[in-house]
């Protein structure tokens, strides 16, 4: 009868809402699908590890260091960002993840009733967030595989309380230029908050590239979302921030959650940003190197691919994606699939060391001379 | 009592002074939760028969008796705390049973009676919390097959979902003129039914349209369980490239982000784009005239496969090793046998008969020392009564279903195939391999 129960408590828009499983430990995939490696290529890490500061952080930490609580609000940290980014403290809210920030963002601007706007393939937590919060989440459609602005800005009613742009995509890798970011907000006109998610945005150097830190002095609807996951390789401590206007972000502290962070991640991002000029461009030129083993191989296969921004690339694959990728477990290499994301049967691939890819070009090519059999 | 329009709650002790308040609240309820005179008249004898049951065996067990219209049937519950002994009197074959000792029999009757006019019913056990659900199913009217247009289509074409009650019936009119039967679900006939269901998200659908409005596919879907999507379709209306694969997109999207993992096709007819999907088994179906047709059944993963444990019995070993090994699906199997603890005598196995006798399928619903001959005494009825196709279903995930994979392989029925994540696990369907075929 518990059942009964909860169904009078539990608001539908929960009911509704389906729960996020995450994968399991690698032990337990590897020991499954009975592999004694495996090639993570799903989620974006950075494999060339944190840059050299980060690891004096970890190394020093000690357990006397645990009994106390981490500095409320990142004191330090935003201290650090405000230096880099020539703005004030007050600017920056640091989250457990930027999950955790888009989770602060809608709560503070959307009851329910109201909706967001986003594109129906692209990171799922904006849409996730909005339906368990009861929040209606507007996707529209890509177009050639990009955030589309006018029909976008078509959607925008007086309900609309965010628009969230991934710049560049995830997992398209697409992004607005400048002029097209520019025009877009002059056709918002303040009329709602516009997130521009930039998890990626160290790995961009194309001039063009907008950088909403900038952008957010004209236009101080703008929030940025920037994390330590992806360059920084700090995905295990969980710390990424938002950056906007200080009338905006006073706003969004109300419904964040202080304490999130804790002091190993607070201490490895301020060493992360201090010294990172040589680490972003080795970064980059390893995911360079990626590609140019990579596009040609498929080139060579005939197999359609997007490579464009970011360090990953996406696989339109002649098969399933989801068969291809219990396939390629077998071999110790685990990529995303992308029906998830709405684009069934395609595949993305971290972009990593040259090894590394190497071996998921091995793995390829044997699973798809299996299926072609 | 409590109500809430499509739902009407009792709350009572099991005694045969409330059998009248239980007539009253079901021959009133159902006819406005849209149940006919008919149905509801057999609606409100089972409930009659059920309480009468509950108030000889187990007189004063407090009882929720809830009625509710849930899509295209009204549904009486009984919520109650008893051992699940006496169910077995559920069993499609027990009539030959109470009628053979009466003084016995008597008792079951009830409950007998209860089961037979209920067009379906379903058993839970939930610590000692037992929930019987009697169905009847609303009755709709049957289509006429359409006539398919023959004007080309115009302009760009685009799928989205469809809630339209002109639109659907029109589809399945459609679908009914150019598709043989066993590649549509038979309530296409009674498109009333789909739309209720839909109405209540219980069923979708989606068409693909040109620009003038012209209905050029369509494709359906349904959730049976937790994580898997059964789809029917895609049906295609028209000649034009591309329709069945804006369907099965439309399809792939809709269900991407949600709990399914696994999105299967029992029926799927040539118009399948394959690329999509892997073969899950060919099965070989039996027709009434004796001949075998081969059907085979299609599957994919909506996301990674994180693996999970299965129980099995060792006879069945072999086959699911064979079937994971192809499927690449990762499963640590788990032997299990009877392990000689204490259970019920009797046990209880669920029917539901396919209305042409063109299959049967059974579902164990509570174990007994007795049910090996239980499936005994069911297949004999069921061929006896000329069913052609027999399934049953067994969930991987509970220890002494897994434990009947001998019984069932010692009295003719053979593994066909895995419904991967259909339970907390896999699901194994049996066929039943006719001696004489
Ligand atoms: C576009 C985008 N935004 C935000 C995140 C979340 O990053 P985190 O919560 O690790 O900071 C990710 C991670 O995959 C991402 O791809």
């Amino acid at each position: 009868m518990s059942t009964l129960m909860l169904d009078r408590i539990v608001p539908r828009h929960i009911r509704n809402f389906e729960p996020y499983y995450p994968s399991k430990p690698d032990s337990v995939l590897m020991s499954l699908f009975g592999v004694e490696r495996l090639h993570r290529l799903n989620n974006n890490e950075n494999a060339l590890g944190p840059p050299p500061a980060v690891h004096r952080v970890i190394d020093g930490f000690s357990a006397e260091m645990v009994p106390v609580y981490p500095n409320g609000d990142c004191f330090d940290l935003r201290d650090l960002l405000a230096a880099k980014f020539h703005k004030t403290q007050d600017q920056f809210l640091v989250g457990n993840g930027s999950c955790e920030v888009i989770s602060s963002v809608i709560k503070a601007f959307c009851v329910k009733g109201d909706n967001i706007i986003t594109a129906d393939k692209t990171f799922a937590v904006y849409e996730w967030v909005a339906e368990f919060s009861g929040v209606e989440a507007r996707l529209i459609p890509l177009k050639d595989f990009g955030f589309d602005p006018e029909a976008m800005l078509d959607a925008v009613d007086d309900k609309t309380k965010i628009i969230f742009v991934c710049n560049p995509n995830n997992p398209t890798g697409t992004y607005w230029d400048r002029d097209t970011m520019i025009r877009f907000l002059e056709a918002v006109d303040q009329r709602c908050i516009v997130v521009i998610d930039e998890a990626y945005c160290e790995y961009v150097d194309n001039p063009d590239y907008p950088d909403a830190m900038l952008l957010m002095e004209t236009f101080p609807n703008v929030i940025t979302f920037r994390t330590f996951s992806k360059m920084y390789a700090l995905a295990a401590l969980r710390i990424g921030y938002l950056c906007s206007s200080p009338d905006v972000v006073d706003m969004v502290r109300r419904t964040h959650i202080v304490y999130s962070v804790n002091t190993p991640a607070q201490q490895a991002a301020a060493a992360a940003i201090t010294d990172d000029r040589d680490f972003i461009l080795a970064t980059r030129k390893m995911v360079k190197e990626a590609r140019q083993l990579l596009c040609p191989f498929f080139d060579g296969l005939g197999i359609p691919y997007l490579s464009n921004q970011g360090n990953y690339m996406m696989v339109h694959v002649p098969l399933s994606d989801t068969l291809l990728y219990r396939m390629l477990m077998k071999h110790g290499v685990m990529v995303r699939t992308m029906t998830g994301f709405r684009f069934p049967n395609w595949i993305r691939i971290s972009l990593v060391q040259a090894p590394v890819m190497t071996d998921f070009i091995n793995a390829f090519r044997e699973v798809l001379s299996t299926v072609q059999k | 009592m409590t109500e809430t329009g499509s739902r009407l709650s009792l709350d009572l002790k099991a005694d045969i002074c409330w059998i009248p308040l239980v007539q009253g609240v079901v021959e009133t309820g159902a006819p406005v939760m849209g149940l006919d005179p008919g149905k509801t008249l057999r609606l409100a004898l089972a409930a009659e028969e059920f309480i009468l049951h509950l108030s000889r065996t187990a007189p004063g067990t407090r009882l929720i008796l809830t009625l509710s219209r849930e899509a295209s049937s009204v549904s009486a519950l009984f919520q109650f705390e008893s051992s699940p002994e006496d169910l077995w009197a559920m069993n499609l074959t027990a009539a030959s049973e109470i009628s053979q000792d009466l003084d016995q029999g008597m008792a079951h009757m009830g409950l007998l009676l209860a089961s037979r006019v209920a067009d379906r019913f379903s058993i839970a056990l939930n610590g000692r919390t037992l929930s019987v659900t009697l169905f009847q199913d609303i009755i709709y009217p049957e289509i006429e097959k359409a006539e398919v247009p023959s004007a080309p289509l115009r302009g760009i074409l685009s799928a989205e979902a469809c809630s339209d009650p002109a639109d659907i019936s029109h589809a399945c009119a459609l679908t009914m003129t150019l598709y043989p039967e066993p590649l549509y679900p038979k309530s296409f006939r009674t498109p009333g039914n789909i739309i209720d269901r839909i109405s209540q998200g219980r069923f979708h659908a989606a068409l693909v349209k040109d620009e003038a409005g012209t209905t050029a596919g369509m494709i359906c879907w349904q959730i049976p369980s937790r994580r898997t999507v059964e789809f029917y379709g895609p049906y295609l209306f028209s000649k034009g490239d591309g329709i069945a694969q804006l369907l099965i997109d439309h399809l792939i999207n809709q269900v991407a982000r949600t709990e399914a993992i696994t999105l299967y096709s029992r029926a799927a007819g040539p118009d399948l784009p394959l690329g999509n999907f892997e073969p899950l088994a060919a099965l070989a179906y039996r027709q009434s005239n004796g001949q075998k047709e081969t059907r085979t059944l299609w599957f994919r993963h909506l996301r990674e496969d994180m693996g999970c444990p299965v129980w099995a019995h060792p006879v069945l070993v072999p086959f699911l090793k064979e079937t994971y090994d192809r499927l690449f699906l990762i499963r640590t199997i788990r032997e299990y046998k009877d392990q000689g603890g204490s259970r019920p005598a009797r046990s209880l196995l669920g029917t539901r008969l396919g209305a042409d006798k063109q299959e049967a399928f059974i579902r164990p619903m509570l174990d007994g020392t007795d049910i090996r001959e239980n499936i005994q005494r069911h297949i004999q009825l069921l061929v006896n009564e000329k069913y052609v196709n027999l399934f049953f279903t067994m969930d991987l995930s509970i220890g002494w279903q897994a434990a009947l994979g001998k019984d069932l392989t010692e009295t003719g029925f053979e593994p066909a195939y895995v419904l991967p994540y259909a339970g907390e696990s896999d699901k194994v369907i049996f066929h039943y391999v006719h001696p004489h075929a």
